[in-house]
């Protein structure tokens, strides 16, 4: 006769209608013979009729079909494979079209002699760069190079931006950029950025605005000595011989230096010199701080090459992908909850060998204002055999802490998000 | 049966029909998705119908029709996650249950007490529920809430019914447990939730 064990095992199958023809045979003749077994079937009977029962009343009542079909928005298409933006960018008014339908063979010899062209002309981009963007207006003494080579080239109106690639304005210049994502970036004169893709640009000297769109992934630009990571948003960044400042016209943003970090809202600024952590931050003119921006406008026709080749239509903004923040109601059922330690779990055990994203965690309170940071590691997640890590929480709350708010920030854009993550606290 | 990736297939081509499909085929378990999410306080019809119209407009960058289930319920979290983060101000204003529930037609023949002990009832299952390891939560919820079937919850989970089942045998030897012990004592609120779980 099979084991207490095994059968138990079959019990929740059986219950469900779920046990296949051999399976029940074990259990029902086991069931006959073993009162032990027979006496859990019945419970774990009455446990699932209870939870059947009681969650009968909070079933769907109506049928979703009919007025999910009245409402049918329209579907967006996918953006077009990048590939060709290049092309495009460089031949604006292009008469491909017409000479491209007529002869299958003339298009390739046409390919090739661009191949050729962009051969002699460009320097060769290293095999991981690719179209992230397209420069809308280049004002002035504008210089661009990408990774691979440091020759400098000047920068045409309604050229493709290249990921990883670097831009530089002398005097009196302006530069203007749409990346892929709704986003559009300013660089004002003595400025220099990198773009490392259509998320992610370093500032290395001189003043950025920023309009960022959201498309679910956070938008970083990396200081010396800092990071800004934004949740859909407009705002200016200046980095000073002595100071970054960073100001907010729209939305809002994490600042983080290795000292501390802040949330700094619509109308606010917040600046740091080296070694120091960001100031609170302060109302401030914010109008003025953008007027060198207002200055740069999108040349025309490139916008048309970006809005056709890069842009994906009406999105929804959002301030950030939900999915990443938590809301921990510490006044739960009626009373106060003091919390020791956060959790984060997901589905797992996870097998290894497998990279995951890691995270930034940062605990906010109820007013935005930092508690703590923790950074979990992406190995976090296949180093145990737990489906969960606790990170302790240190602080004491004062009483009128009444929520925690947690973000989770992707470290690695790009990596798998560990399955199912969540956050909970744990009760002290 | 006709398999989810040619009707979305169908869908992508025009078909709004084949999308009413999908919709029948998933409409419980992404309501039970977003009841997880927001329990009884939201509005859980809603963000389902939100879900599944958020879905469709961006059916045609699925990459996998294939996973249309485990994809439909990645936007239901999100939906839902949404949802509550605009609504989370709200929700702190709230009593909490029984005070101020919605009566339901269904409600009226019963008395004022009745529908206290149900409401009780119902928290102390979701209690319990909420005491389970997270990754089993959905699963028992899609079960039970709207009795699904292990094929319908690996389906839209992206689990096997292997692990479906057992989840569901894990999870429902807990549930015993805790519901028994809760029999027992006669003070379920003192010292029986050690954590849990944050709203998202």
């Amino acid at each position: 006769m099979a084991s207490c064990t095994q059968v138990e095992a079959l019990i929740q199958a059986h219950i469900d209608g779920e046990l296949e023809a051999s399976g029940q045979v074990i259990l029902d003749r086991h069931v006959a013979e073993c009162s032990g077994c027979a006496q859990k079937l019945r419970r774990q009977q009455a446990t699932a009729a209870e939870l059947f029962e009681v969650l009968r009343t909070e079933r769907l009542a109506q049928d979703l079909r009919g007025v999910v079909l009245a409402h049918l928005p329209e579907m967006e298409h996918p953006p077009q494979d990048m590939t060709d933006i290049n092309w495009r960018a460089k031949h604006p008014s292009s008469s491909l079209g017409r000479w491209g339908r007529r002869v299958p063979a003339m298009v390739a010899v046409m390919l090739i002699l661009t191949a050729a062209l962009v051969k002699a002309y460009w320097p060769e981009p290293p095999a991981s760069a690719y179209s992230v963007g397209v420069v809308l207006q280049s004002q002035g003494g504008v210089t661009a190079f990408d990774a691979a080579s440091t020759e400098r080239h000047m920068v045409p109106v309604s050229k493709g931006v290249v990921a990883e690639s670097s831009y530089e304005t002398g005097a009196n210049a302006g530069l203007m950029l749409a990346l892929a994502g709704h986003t559009h970036l300013k660089l004002n004169q003595h400025s220099r950025i990198r773009v490392d893709d259509e998320r992610r640009v370093r500032l290395e000297q001189g003043e950025l605005w920023a309009d960022v769109g959201n498309d679910g992934r956070l938008f970083r630009v990396t200081v010396p000595g800092g990071v800004v990571t934004v949740f859909g948003t407009a705002f200016a960044v200046r980095v000073d011989r002595d100071a970054t400042v960073v100001s907010v016209e729209e939305g809002q943003v994490q600042v983080e230096n290795s000292q501390g970090f802040r949330l700094v809202h619509q109308g606010q600024q917040v600046r740091w010199a080296a070694g120091e952590e960001p100031s609170a931050p302060e109302e401030a003119d914010i109008e003025q701080a953008m007027a060198w921006a207002r200055a740069i406008v999108p040349d025309r026709e490139a916008e048309e090459v970006y809005r056709t080749q890069l842009a994906t239509p009406g999105q929804e903004p959002t301030q950030l992908a939900a999915k990443e923040v938590f809301l921990i109601d510490l006044m739960q059922g009626g009373r106060r909850w003091d919390i020791s330690a956060l959790r984060i779990s997901w589905q797992g055990p996870l097998p290894s060998g497998q990279a995951y994203s890691g995270y930034d965690v940062y605990v906010y309170d109820q007013y935005m204002q930092p508690v703590v940071k923790h950074e979990v590691g992406g190995t976090a997640f296949t180093d145990t055999r737990e489906h969960y890590i606790d990170l302790p929480l240190n602080e004491t709350f004062g009483s009128n802490t009444k929520m925690l708010t947690i973000r989770l920030a992707p470290k690695e854009e790009n990596a798998l998000p560990a399955p199912g993550l969540e956050v909970s606290a744990l009760a002290s | 049966m006709t398999d989810d990736a040619e009707l979305v297939q169908r869908t992508i081509d025009g078909d709004t029909e084949a999308y009413g499909e999908l919709v029948s085929r998933y409409q419980s378990a992404v309501y039970a998705t977003a009841y997880h999410y927001v329990g009884r306080h939201g509005s859980v019809e809603d963000i389902a119908q939100d879900a599944f119209l958020a879905a469709y407009k961006s059916l045609a960058g699925l990459k996998d029709p294939v996973r249309f289930g485990p994809w439909l319920k990645e936007i239901t979290c999100r939906t839902a996650a949404n949802w509550l983060r605009r609504n989370a101000k709200r929700l702190q204003n709230e009593t909490p249950l029984p005070h101020r529930r919605e009566v339901h037609i269904e409600d009226a023949r019963e008395g004022p007490a009745q529908v206290f002990e149900r409401a009780e009832r119902i928290e102390r299952v979701q209690r319990a529920i909420d005491m389970l390891p997270e990754h089993y939560r959905l699963p028992v919820v899609l079960r039970y809430l709207q009795d699904l079937s292990y094929s319908e919850i690996a389906q839209f989970t992206g689990m096997s019914r292997d692990e479906v089942r057992g989840i569901l045998y894990r999870a429902g030897r807990q549930l015993r447990q805790v519901l028994a012990e809760r029999d027992a004592r006669d003070t379920p609120e003192q010292g029986d939730v050690d954590w849990h779980r944050a709203r998202k």
